[in-house]
């Protein structure tokens, strides 16, 4: 009967903070939106080899009595000059633009908030002034250049430019994250903490970090979309995805070379692109929206 | 006189800055595998000349003799022989740079106008029709790649409407004014070539257009959101309780504070718009930096890569320095706040 | 008695939140007339400054909904105006000075250019506006709320005067755009005692002065007692009891008043009051009725179904409680 009780008060609180938190979120029919397209998108690009009506088109096919056709009912968004199905690489492309997503970000983030935590609780000790400096010299170039020197120094290859992408974006965590600990370092109950003999790690980990949560996690999922934006820019130059696996970025350059005649090669994945980055937009902003009015 | 001290303080702290990421780029392109000589004469070069030219390139010496001699060349200003060009990369620069100057100067000039006159209507018209539709517009604005507002301008204008051409600075056929800043605009007007001129702005349109919709953007956004911010702050409602009519307090009271994070923001858009020029660039056939830039990183003229990115770095450096003068300017509380002891 | 300047009937604002709708204001009724100094009292969250902000109207439209009621400024309905019709009145008529003097004055514009902008658009100082004489009347009024220095004030930055100072600012950039009314919402709040003392002075001086009719809104008894002739309570949402300054501190009638009077703590002994039992009713959920029902001791059925309206008393003592229902004095509860 007591266990009962506890359970259900425990419950009842979560219940009401996720009920709060969808409530906030929900406010915004565009982020409902953004929830939205995401969810179809993930669902697409997961089931890319079932829902694709040409599965072959996303290798090496080559059909040349198809190839170039204009958008029909049998192909959706047209073919290509090999005779490849456009909607279907379509949708094998969406898998990686969303893999480049997730790689990028689980990469960079642990580094780079691992490495704001330190800098900024040793403030003032030599490895603090040692990490910013480095951070420094990594935000000294625009994001998309720094991918785009590090990717075309490696092969061209998707594995290297998610390498390129992560190592231009850690140092933006890092930035923000000794920001937040830099404010709240001063703060009593981490002074408690210290003298009550509690690990560093304990501090870092268990007081410190739960602050940085509500900036990181906003900055993560506005980050989404800018990662599969740069990344999209960087298959663009052919420094991605090489052919024939099938990318947005390099078939909006392989078919930027056949306007305006035919048209659909380039503009349709151009639209994917669009779309895909919109919807983690809108879902970025509602997400920021409801984290950041906890004043309410 | 703090202005003084300020600037040279950033500026000294920015060359180390400069220094440590000449070295990581160093490092990077000294570390993969690969050999740029063999790269640079291609597959069919005799041995001995590939060996002669990683003498010459000091590619046999030990990492940090490479880098001495790197920076020594570059204290000097020569930085090398461009494998691409075969001409020393400062000549290479010399030659693209002001190109890519004109471009990114015209196009951040109408990113910066255009956001603010986007953001701060958006953000005094909030919540009506005018701000929905600014919305709309500025989120397509930020989730389209650069590339892709390329390829639907040129679809548009170029193919669709015929009226603005797509490749380089001048048409053929027109002989380009003479040199004296290197901005053919600047020296058209000068010279009085009007249709140069013409011409020239006609070939800038679409280029600049592509480059700075998605900063522009971005910039209008945060405008924006500090406008509406600010709209709520209590000095505006004592300002409005003072009979302090609304049109001063639009144009004065409110733009002035809002445009502070607009200023700082301004600085990361141009960032942003800089990395853009790569791709831009490149669409385009615009002859300038970035393109020369990434001609050199598909080829793997390190080189020139190297030289491209802090001449790139330097101008961001700059760039920054300058808004975080401009933002001290703006918003007194900075420095005086710091006076008080505050 | 002339024609009361402000009149408030029967004021309903709500705040549309999460969950629900915050019914924070259920009825106030206020009068001001011309020249009179009133005082409103309340504790943190009794709806003093949204009634204040509704009177300039510049509360946040969403979220904040009139629901119903009517604001009259010398009989004209403030809540019906057009934006150029409101901006007249809080140009000459009616200002108001802000609990925050920092949060008031617009941190990236000197005192001067501020000032100066609200002279030049006031309806006061007739002469020609040009630089010179902006200035001249800017040095002029800063010396009536006694800043020294007026000069070097000009030139400065809000963030480089003390709090006391701002204020004073704020003070003198509200009289020169008001002939009727001024609205005070505790001035002193966030300024050290000494100098809230200083504050208080200087505005009575001023007021009594141009015999400019003042609201001043505040959470303790004290600082009206002073200051005002005439105090209106004001408990969760609505007025519960009004009357004459001294009055109402030598024969209050509401229980709530009761409690405020017994929780100041005296020199002379006695202690600290043993307070009201209970809190400030849920504005989400408020109960229809009395609003101070759960925290009465003497409450009757009646009380918890219908709002009390004011019952007169006393010439000029009035109060919303049906404790009194059966001692109404004839005649009309707003007559002075």
């Amino acid at each position: 009967m007591k266990n009962n009780n506890i359970n259900f008060e425990k419950i009842s609180s979560q219940r009401n903070r996720l009920g709060r938190y969808w409530y906030k979120y929900s406010r915004n029919p565009l982020s409902i939106l953004g929830v939205i397209t995401i969810f179809i998108i993930t669902f697409m690009a997961v089931s890319a080899y079932y829902l694709s009506p040409y599965p072959e088109s996303a290798g090496n096919y080559i059909n040349f009595t198809e190839a170039s056709q204009p958008p029909s009912f049998v192909h959706f968004c047209g073919t290509d000059v090999f005779g490849r199905d456009i909607f279907s690489r379509i949708l094998f492309g969406l898998r990686l633009s969303l893999l480049m997503a997730i790689v990028v970000l689980s990469l960079s983030v642990p580094v780079g908030v691992f490495a704001g935590l330190v800098a900024g609780y040793f403030r003032g000790k030599w490895i603090s002034l040692l990490i910013m400096r480095i951070v420094d010299i990594f935000i000294a170039v625009p994001t998309l250049l720094m991918a785009l020197v590090v990717c075309s120094i490696l092969t061209p290859d998707v594995f290297n430019a998610m390498m390129a992408v992560s190592i231009a974006w850690w140092a933006w965590y890092a930035r923000i994250v000794y920001g937040v600990v830099s404010s709240v370092r001063g703060e009593f109950y981490i002074q408690a903490a210290e003298v009550s003999g509690a690990s560093t790690g304990h501090i870092l980990f268990k007081e410190i970090l739960p602050n940085c949560l509500s900036s990181i996690f906003t900055k993560m999922s506005l980050d989404v979309g800018s990662v599969i934006l740069i990344g999209s820019s960087l298959s663009f130059v052919g420094l991605g995805a090489q052919p024939p696996t099938p990318d947005l970025g390099t078939m909006v350059a392989d078919g930027a070379k056949l306007l305006p005649n035919q048209w659909w090669i380039a503009i349709f994945p151009a639209c994917a692109i669009v779309i895909i980055v919109l919807g983690f937009n809108l879902m970025g902003d509602g997400i920021r929206d409801m984290l950041g009015s906890e004043e309410a | 006189m703090e202005i003084i001290k300020f600037i040279i303080k950033r500026l000294f702290y920015s060359i180390f800055v400069l220094i440590g990421f000449s070295m990581l780029i160093f490092l990077f392109i000294r570390c993969i595998p690969g050999d740029p000589a063999r790269l640079a004469l291609g597959e069919n070069a005799p041995e001995w000349v590939v060996e002669r030219l990683r003498e010459e390139m000091h590619l046999n010496d030990p990492i940090y003799k490479q880098y001495y001699y790197w920076i020594k060349g570059a204290m000097k200003g020569d930085l090398g022989i461009s494998l691409t060009t075969q001409r020393s990369v400062m000549e290479d620069i010399r030659q693209f740079f002001l190109a890519s100057l004109e471009l990114t100067l015209y196009s951040g000039i109408l990113m910066a106008i255009l956001a603010t006159l986007f953001g701060t209507m958006s953000g005094w018209y909030n919540n009506t029709w005018i701000d929905n539709v600014f919305r709309i517009i500025a989120y397509f604005g930020i989730v389209t790649p650069s590339f892709v507002f390329a390829i639907f301008f040129v679809l548009i204008f170029s193919y669709f409407f015929e009226i603005l051409p797509t490749i380089g600075r001048l048409s053929s056929g027109l002989t380009p004014p003479p040199y004296i800043t290197g901005l053919i605009t600047v020296d058209a007007l000068i010279t009085g070539n009007y249709a140069v001129l013409i011409d020239a702005i006609k070939h800038l349109i679409l280029p600049a257009s592509s480059l700075m919709m998605g900063p522009m953007a971005q910039m209008a956004r945060i405008v924006r959101s500090s406008m509406v911010d600010n709209l709520q702050k209590d000095y505006i409602m004592a300002e409005r309780s003072y009979g302090i009519p609304e049109r001063v307090i639009m144009f004065k009271y409110l733009l002035k504070p809002s445009f502070i994070p607009g200023v700082s923001i301004a600085g990361l858009s141009l960032a942003i718009l800089i990395g853009n020029s790569f791709l831009i660039e490149l669409v385009f056939n615009w002859p300038g930096l970035s393109r020369y830039g990434m001609n050199a990183m598909l080829r793997k003229d390190l080189n020139s890569v190297i030289a491209v990115t802090i001449v790139y770095s330097l101008l961001f450096i700059i760039i920054n320095i300058i808004v975080d003068v401009i933002v001290n300017g703006l918003d007194p509380r900075i420095e005086l706040g710091l006076a008080r002891g505050k | 008695m002339n024609n009361p300047l402000i009149e408030i009937k029967d004021l309903h604002v709500y705040f549309r939140v999460f969950g629900g709708t915050l019914k924070v204001l259920n009825g106030v009724d206020l009068i001001v007339y011309p020249g009179e100094r009133i005082g409103i009292v309340g504790e943190m969250g009794c709806g003093k400054t949204t009634t204040m902000k509704s009177i300039m109207r510049i509360l946040p439209s969403p979220p904040a909904i009139i629901h119903k009621g009517e604001i009259l400024f010398k009989g004209k309905d403030i809540l019906k105006m057009k934006t150029t019709e409101i901006q007249e009145i809080r140009k000459k008529s009616i200002s108001m000075i802000f609990e925050d003097p920092t949060a008031a004055l617009n941190p990236v514009f000197t005192i001067g250019t501020q000032i100066k902008d609200v002279i030049r658009f006031s309806k006061q100082f007739n002469e020609k506006k040009n630089k010179k004489t902006l200035n001249a009347n800017a040095i002029q009024v800063l010396r009536e709320v006694s800043l020294p220095d007026p000069d070097r004030v000009l030139q400065n930055y809000p963030v480089q005067l003390s709090g006391g100072m701002r204020q004073r600012v704020c003070i003198a950039m509200a009289l020169v755009s008001t002939n009727n009314m001024i609205i005070a919402d505790e001035p002193g709040t966030s300024l050290d005692v000494t100098i809230k003392d200083q504050i208080f002075r200087l505005l009575k001086e001023l007021v009594v002065k141009r015999s400019t009719a003042i609201i001043l809104v505040s959470q303790a008894l004290g600082e009206v007692k002073g200051m005002t002739d005439r105090v209106y309570i004001m408990y969760a949402g609505s007025m519960v009891e009004t009357s004459d300054t001294n009055d109402l501190f030598s024969k209050p009638l509401h229980l709530y008043t009761k409690g405020l009077l017994a929780a100041t703590p005296r020199l002379t002994g006695g202690g600290i009051g043993e307070g009201i039992e209970g809190s400030i009713p849920d504005y989400l959920n408020s109960p229809i009725g009395c609003r101070f029902y759960p925290r009465c001791k003497y409450s009757k059925p009646l009380c918890k179904k219908e709002k009390p309206p004011f019952f007169k008393v006393s010439k000029g003592h009035s109060v919303a409680c049906f404790l009194f229902k059966d001692k109404v004095m004839k005649g009309d509860v707003n007559e002075k």
